[in-house]
């Protein structure tokens, strides 16, 4: 399924993030880098233009709004105390944070022992039954889901996530897993046969 | 192999609102200050952040708990009583505040050198226990008279939501030992706020702002009574006390203006478009092409104008509706209700609206061949100032730096003064609430003089006809009203200078080309005389 590289999201009844920027609008916002670097006071635009964001990412995965405000903070402080590190690669910012954002929620289920979380809404069922190939008849509901989901390894549930539940163009998916937007799509094209071939053999059980 | 994941089915859907009740940059950049700033080498060991959140949201716990505590013993909060400060774009240029001592007993008037008066009601102030102030009361105030004043001062403009089209503006705090105090909850200090405004500033729905410093947010308060004062066209600008000109000789922009008006600029064709555009609504505008030349060659010019004013408005019930010429492309239409209406307390309408040629084969190739005819006049034009000026340069414009604006090339102005009362220290404006979709939302480009890109933070616009001023730090697109030759717009850099742009920028479709010039400045002074038109 080819998407358009712009594409917005909305989530509904809410306002409408911006998850993918024009070349021209990444230039843009690397001024606002370069000022922030400069002076920390400055980083209020990019922290006011991301936070909604990274806010949704980690509470995706968390599912526990105190946490992830915790969390959401924790990535904005590490990101400014790195700042000076940050160079110019030609992608959004927000991959930046959403890779900051991704290490917080990994080394908090790690430290405390706790189970990685994620979360399901029943739209998904739809979204994952576009993804398979119509021909093949596979009975697919939220249980099941749940069922596949948990025979994924953590790097497949985190592509599952960033491509189907949050709908990221691969583009995006690319700059965030740090590898290139094909690798992005080869990557999802294996997780879809796994997944068709889970969703069979549970048929089959 | 099975992972043990959490599977949360259907978890509750966070609003925007929700989201942002966690949103605070004060406090993360104080926690960023606090933990040493940027960090310059390999990244070390992660502090202990979350002891450091829990012992922060038990302090904060303990002052939403002390909030609590006193409120409703005197109005606003302790957010919004005085302790908002201020931050300006240069720490050694600010507005200072002007020292007052009341006696908080009797109550007192207040005598501002602006010819603003405060008057302060007998035991009208609490500490911060709810419990009554006597004696001494340092109050202290400060006026914005103009949007140098505001930029300076870093006073915030809008909330997002709404942008302010200001009368008047101001801050007043007040102090025992050094100590806050506030307004007492049922008292109220009775504002004279007088100010310089636009002639063309309605003031007849002016309503008074407080501003939140917690929600960032003005908020609306009661009706402000005006009384205008002077409207004799030209009033006192503060640059004149400090440069006395006798208009002998004039300024580069005073210069630059008369030539303008001299070698008029060529008309620009309409191009003729395709449908309505979003968020406008077509009007149904009956007129005389004999009054409007300009339409002269185009067989059918249909209206639009921003959906959001003019879809409310009833049909009936308007006795008389009067159109100005604002600009080469807009036009600000007069919607005069009948006696009946009046009586049943509507009131003018005044909005602006935008000619539409629609799109034919004809129109397309008429826009065409005007557009080249234009074009090449625009660039003749442009030729003839840019000669004329460089000889002026030469002889009486080596004098320039120190000459203001003649005086007779100013705006039309009016003194008022806006009464309203103030129910708690802070921030304070007599407005009205002003719709940005009237303003064209173009795509700004930042260039020097050579034509490189210029990397910009933050953008001030100040309109000084419609008595508005904002900022915004999106600079990908801007509300600007590109014909409007009261309209001005500056900068700060990337690196935290200021840079102004030259007048007259350039406009391509959306795009508007800014020419910035960086500029050296130390003093108030320094600023006014770049920023003040």
């Amino acid at each position: 399924m080819v998407r358009q590289a712009n594409i917005e999201i909305r989530y509904p009844g809410m306002a409408t993030p911006k998850y993918t920027l024009t070349q021209q609008a990444i230039e843009e916002e690397w001024t606002l880098i370069q000022a922030a670097q400069t002076n920390p006071s400055r980083f209020g635009v990019l922290y006011n233009r991301y936070y909604e964001q990274i806010f949704r990412f980690i509470y995706q995965r968390t599912a526990d709004e105190d946490l992830c405000a915790d969390l959401c903070a924790q990535t904005f402080i590490k990101a400014m105390q790195n700042l000076s590190k940050y160079s110019y690669k030609g992608v959004p910012f927000s991959a930046w944070l959403y890779t900051i954002a991704s290490n917080e929620i990994n080394q908090y289920f790690r430290k405390s022992n706790k189970s990685r979380v994620v979360t399901l809404e029943d739209n998904y069922v739809n979204t994952i039954k576009d993804e398979m190939d119509d021909k093949v008849e596979l009975e697919i509901n939220i249980v099941r889901l749940e069922k596949v989901l948990k025979k994924l390894k953590p790097d497949e549930i985190q592509m599952i996530e960033l491509r189907f539940f949050e709908k990221r163009p691969f583009k995006e998916v690319g700059d965030i897993l740090a590898m290139t937007e094909n690798n992005a799509k080869v990557k999802v094209h294996r997780i879809i046969l796994k997944l068709k071939d889970l969703f069979k053999d549970l048929s089959d059980d | 192999m099975k992972y043990n994941y959490n599977i949360k089915v259907n978890p509750p859907k966070l609003s925007s609102e929700d989201i942002g009740k966690h949103k605070n940059f004060d406090a993360l950049l104080e926690q960023f200050n606090k933990e040493g700033g940027a960090q310059t080498g390999k990244s070390g060991a992660s502090k202990p952040l979350i002891k450091y959140i829990g012992i922060g949201l038990l302090g904060l716990a303990a002052t939403i708990a002390l909030i609590f505590t006193v409120r409703g013993l005197f109005n606003g909060n302790a957010e919004t009583e005085g302790l908002l400060a201020l931050k300006g774009p240069f720490s050694d240029i600010k507005k200072e505040f002007t020292n007052f001592e009341v006696d908080a007993d009797k109550g007192d008037t207040i005598h501002h050198s602006s010819g603003s008066v405060i008057v302060v009601p007998a035991s009208a102030f609490v500490d911060k226990k709810g419990l009554p102030v006597a004696g001494k009361v340092d109050i202290q105030y400060r006026q914005f008279d103009d949007p140098v004043d505001m930029f300076l001062a870093g006073v915030p403009q809008s909330d997002g939501a709404q942008t302010l089209q200001r009368a008047g503006l101001m801050q007043i705090q007040g102090f025992k030992d050094g100590e806050p105090v506030y307004i007492g909850k049922d008292k109220e200090l009775q504002m004279e706020l007088k100010a310089t405004v636009s002639a063309n500033m309605p003031l007849e729905d002016l309503k008074s702002y407080a501003y939140t410093a917690k929600e960032k947010k003005w908020t609306e308060g009661s009706t402000v009574k005006v009384e205008v004062i002077s409207e004799s066209g030209q009033l006192e600008n503060p640059m004149d006390t400090v440069i006395k000109n006798d208009g002998s000789l004039k300024s580069k922009a005073a210069f630059l203006a008369e030539l303008q008006k001299k070698y008029t600029k060529p008309v620009k064709p309409f191009e003729p478009s395709k449908g309505t555009p979003k968020g406008m609504i077509a009007l149904g505008l009956d007129f005389n092409s004999k009054d409007f030349p300009e339409f002269a060659q185009y067989e059918n010019v249909e209206w639009v104008a921003a959906k959001s004013i003019v879809s409310p408005l009833p049909e009936e019930g308007w006795s008389d509706m009067q159109v100005k010429r604002l600009s080469e492309m807009k036009y600000e239409i007069v919607m005069i209700p009948n006696d009946a209406s009046k009586k049943e307390g509507r009131k003018e309408v005044r909005f602006e609206a935008f000619p539409l040629i629609p799109y034919t084969q004809k129109t397309k190739a008429d826009y065409d061949k005007s557009l080249l005819a234009y074009k090449s006049a625009e660039t003749k034009r442009e030729e003839i100032l840019n000669n004329e000026l460089r000889a002026w340069e030469q002889g009486e414009g080596r004098f320039a730096n120190v000459i203001t604006d003649n005086k007779d090339d100013k705006a039309p102005l009016k003194s008022i003064i806006s009464r309203f009362a103030v129910k708690q220290f802070g921030l304070w404006s007599a407005a009205n609430k002003f719709n940005m979709d009237q303003l064209a939302s173009v795509k700004p480009e930042f260039r020097d003089a050579n034509g490189n890109k210029v990397a910009v933070a933050e953008v001030f616009v100040a309109d000084n006809n419609r008595q508005l001023f904002y900022s915004s730090s999106e600079t990908a697109s801007l509300h600007f009203d590109a014909g409007n030759e009261h309209v001005q717009l500056w900068a700060i850099g990337t690196d935290g200078s200021l840079l102004v742009a030259a007048p007259a920028p350039k406009e391509e479709g959306k795009t508007v080309r800014f020419v910035m010039q960086p500029a050296s400045v130390k003093t108030e002074t320094d600023i006014r005389k770049l920023l003040t038109m």
